[in-house]
C-alpha cells in the first residue's frame, strides 16, 4: 500500500547560535486509514517534523513525501488538515468569518463554506460562540476552532498537533470518537501528542522521538507486548540454580516471579520447566504494559544507554 | 494566480474588519474638517476688492499645499493601520495556519502587500478627492490639474512605504527593515534628491529633464518631508537639511512600522 506521509533518514539541524539538531536520521511511514501518534517529550522534534511534511521549514538532508510525491507541491496541501500546536486566529474576525476567510483558499464556494462551518460548528459544539470575534476565545475554544478549520475541507489527511491542549476531560472524549469517526470514514490521521493514554484509545501506530531520534516505532499491541508479562507467585523461594535453568523468569519479590514473554507456548514451556521442580504454582497473572510504561522504559533506556 | 488573489482577499477583508479600518475613517473625517477650516480661513482673510488672478493664486498655492499636506498625513495614519494588521497575522500558532495553506509563499507576502496598497490608495483617493472637492467648493474655483497632481504624486509614497514595509515581513525581521530603510533613503532617495537640485538649473536640457523625470518617477523619501519641515526651498542650505532630516524621519518611520509588526511576537 502506498504510504500517505512519511521520511527516509530525515535530519533537520537548526542552525544559528548553538547548532541544534531536531530530528536525526529519522525514518517513519504512515499508512493510509490508519491514526498514527507520533510521541515524545517537549522538544523531541515532532512539530519539527510536522512542519517540514507541510513545507513550512526546509530540511537539512534526507527525504520525506506527501501523497506519494517526494517534492511535494503546493496544491496537495488542499488533501491535508492541520491544526498547529498552540492554535491562534486572525483576531479581527468571529469564528465563523475565520472559517469563511480560510475556506477560499480551498476553492470552496459560498453555499458549501456555510454548510460545512454549520456541520462543524454543529460536532464540535461551537454554535453559541460562532459570532464571536476569535479574540475572546479560551485555549480550548480556539483549539475546538482550529479543529474545525483542519476539518474544514474535508481533507484526506489530517494532522493535529497537541489537538486535546487546553479541552477538558469531556471535549477530549467527543474529539476522539470524531477522530474514530474520521477513521472510519478512510481519513488518515496524524496525532502529535505527549498525552499517551489517550493516544493510546485510538491510534493504530505509533512511534517514539526522543531528541530527534525514532526509538520505537510499530502497533500499540506489537509494542506494548514486548514489555508485558505474567507474574507468579509460587510455593517456595527458587534455589539460584533453578531460577538460573528457566530462561526469562525473574525473581520480583518473596515467593514471586515474573516471566518476561507475552506468549503462550513460552509461558506454558515455562510452567512445565517449574512443575519438574515439584513447586506449586498459586497464581498466574497477565501484566500487561500499557503505553506510558512503554514510553518511559524506551526513554529511560536510551537515556541510560547515551550515560 | 488564483492564491494571490485569495490572498489579497483575505487581507484586504482583515483590514476591512479590524479596529484600524475605523481610525483610518475617523482620520479621513478629521482631514475633510481640517481641510474645510483652513480653506475657509484662508478665503475669509482674502480682503475685499482683490483681483480675481489673485485669488486663483492663493487658491492654486492652498490647494497644493492642503492636498499634498493631508494626503501625506494619511498615508502615515494608514500605514500604521496596515502595520497593525500585518502585525495580528504574523504571531505564532496564526503564521504557521497560513504557511500550511495551499498557497506559494510569495502569493500570501505578495497578496498581503497588494491588500496594504489598495487599501492605501482607496484612503488617499478620498481624502485628495474629498479635500480637493472641498477647498474648490469653498473658495468656487474647480482645478481638475491639481487633484491629478495630488493624485499621482502620492502614489510613489505609498508604494515606496510598502515596499520597504514588506521586504521587513518578507525578511522577519524589524532589523532587515531598517537596513532596507537606510539603504532606499541614503542611496536611491538622497542621490534622486541631490541630482535634482545639481541639474535643475543646467543648461543641457536632456540631462536636466532626464533626471526631473526619474526624480518624479521613483518614489523619495526626501520629498515626503515637505511639509512636515522646510517648506522654504528658498535658503541653500534648506536643501540639506530638509534631505537630512527627511532621511531621518523616513528611516525611524519605516523602523517603527516594522517594530509594530514585529513586536512581542514569537516567531
Amino acid at each position: 500500500m502506498t504510504e500517505i506521509a512519511g521520511c527516509k533518514n530525515l535530519t533537520k539541524i537548526y542552525s544559528g547560535k548553538g547548532k541544534v539538531k531536531a530530528l536525526d536520521d529519522f525514518s517513519i511511514s504512515v499508512q493510509p486509514g490508519q491514526i498514527f501518534g507520533l510521541l515524545g517529550q517537549n522538544g523531541a522534534g515532532k512539530t519539527t517534523f510536522i512542519k517540514i511534511l507541510l513545507g513550512i521549514i526546509s530540511h537539512t538532508s534526507g527525504s520525506y513525501s506527501l501523497f506519494g510525491s517526494e517534492h511535494p507541491e503546493h496544491l496537495v496541501k488542499t488533501r491535508v488538515g492541520y491544526l498547529p500546536e498552540n492554535v491562534a486566529f486572525p483576531e479581527v474576525f468571529t469564528a465563523r468569518q475565520n472559517m469563511e476567510a480560510f475556506a477560499g483558499f480551498y476553492g470552496m464556494d459560498k453555499q458549501a463554506t456555510i454548510k460545512r462551518t454549520g456541520e462543524l460548528f454543529d460536532m464540535l459544539g461551537l454554535n453559541k460562540i460562532a459570532d464571536r470575534r476569535t479574540k475572546t476565545f479560551s485555549k480550548g475554544q480556539n483549539q475546538r476552532l482550529g479543529l474545525a478549520r483542519a476539518l474544514l475541507h474535508d481533507p484526506d489527511l489530517i494532522i493535529l498537533d497537541e489537538p486535546t491542549d487546553g479541552i477538558d476531560p469531556v471535549g477530549r472524549k467527543e474529539i476522539r470518537t470524531i477522530l474514530q469517526d474520521l477513521r472510519s470514514r478512510g481519513k488518515t490521521i496524524f496525532l502529535n501528542s505527549h498525552i499517551l493514554s489517550e493516544v493510546e484509545m485510538i491510534t493504530d501506530s505509533v512511534a517514539i522521538l526522543h531528541k530527534g531520534k525514532l526509538l520505537r516505532t510499530g502497533s500499540i499491541d506489537e509494542l506494548t507486548a514486548e514489555t508485558s508479562g505474567y507474574e507468579m507467585k509460587l510455593s517456595r523461594t527458587l534455589t539460584m540454580e533453578e531460577e538460573n535453568s528457566i530462561v526469562y523468569l525473574e525473581k520480583t519479590g518473596e515467593n514471586s516471579y515474573r516471566y518476561n514473554g507475552s506468549d503462550i507456548e513460552g509461558l506454558n514451556k515455562m510452567i512445565d520447566k517449574v512443575r519438574v521442580l515439584d513447586v506449586l504454582i498459586h497464581e498466574i497473572m497477565l501484566k500487561r504494559s500499557n503505553l506510558e510504561d512503554l514510553f518511559i522504559k524506551t526513554i529511560s533506556s536510551d537515556e541510560g544507554g547515551k550515560k | 494566480m488564483k492564491g494571490l488573489t485569495q490572498s489579497i482577499v483575505f487581507f484586504f477583508k482583515h483590514i476591512y474588519r479590524s479596529k484600524s479600518f475605523w481610525v483610518t475613517v475617523g482620520g479621513i473625517v478629521v482631514m475633510f474638517l481640517l481641510t474645510w477650516g483652513i480653506s475657509a480661513s484662508v478665503f475669509n482673510n482674502i480682503p475685499p476688492g482683490t483681483k480675481e488672478g489673485k485669488i486663483i493664486a492663493t487658491y492654486d498655492l492652498t490647494s497644493i499645499n492642503l492636498l499634498n499636506g493631508m494626503a501625506q498625513l494619511m498615508v502615515y495614519i494608514g500605514l500604521f493601520a496596515v502595520a497593525i494588521n500585518v502585525n495580528s497575522v504574523v504571531k505564532r500558532g496564526v503564521l504557521d495556519l497560513f504557511l500550511s495553506l495551499p498557497v506559494r509563499r510569495w502569493e500570501l507576502l505578495t497578496g498581503a502587500f497588494i491588500a496594504g496598497i489598495l487599501f492605501e490608495l482607496v484612503v488617499l483617493a478620498i481624502v485628495i478627492s474629498g479635500s480637493w472637492l472641498i477647498h474648490s467648493s469653498v473658495f468656487g474655483i474647480f482645478y481638475g490639474e491639481n487633484l491629478h497632481w495630488g493624485l499621482l504624486n502620492l502614489l510613489g509614497f505609498v508604494v515606496m512605504f510598502h515596499l520597504v514595509l514588506f521586504l521587513s515581513f518578507g525578511f522577519r525581521s524589524p532589523i532587515a527593515g531598517l537596513l532596507v530603510a537606510i539603504a532606499y533613503a541614503v542611496v536611491v532617495s538622497s542621490i534622486l534628491f541631490v541630482a535634482r537640485e545639481l541639474t535643475m538649473t543646467s543648461g543641457n536640457a536632456v540631462l536636466r529633464e532626464t533626471v526631473n523625470t526619474l526624480y518624479w518617477i521613483l518614489p523619495k523619501s526626501a520629498e515626503f518631508a515637505n511639509p512636515f519641515f522646510m517648506s522654504s526651498q528658498n535658503l541653500p542650505e534648506g536643501h540639506i537639511l530638509k534631505l537630512v532630516l527627511s532621511t531621518i524621519f523616513f528611516i525611524f518611520t519605516v523602523f517603527g512600522l516594522t517594530i509594530i509588526v514585529f513586536e512581542k511576537k514569537d516567531h
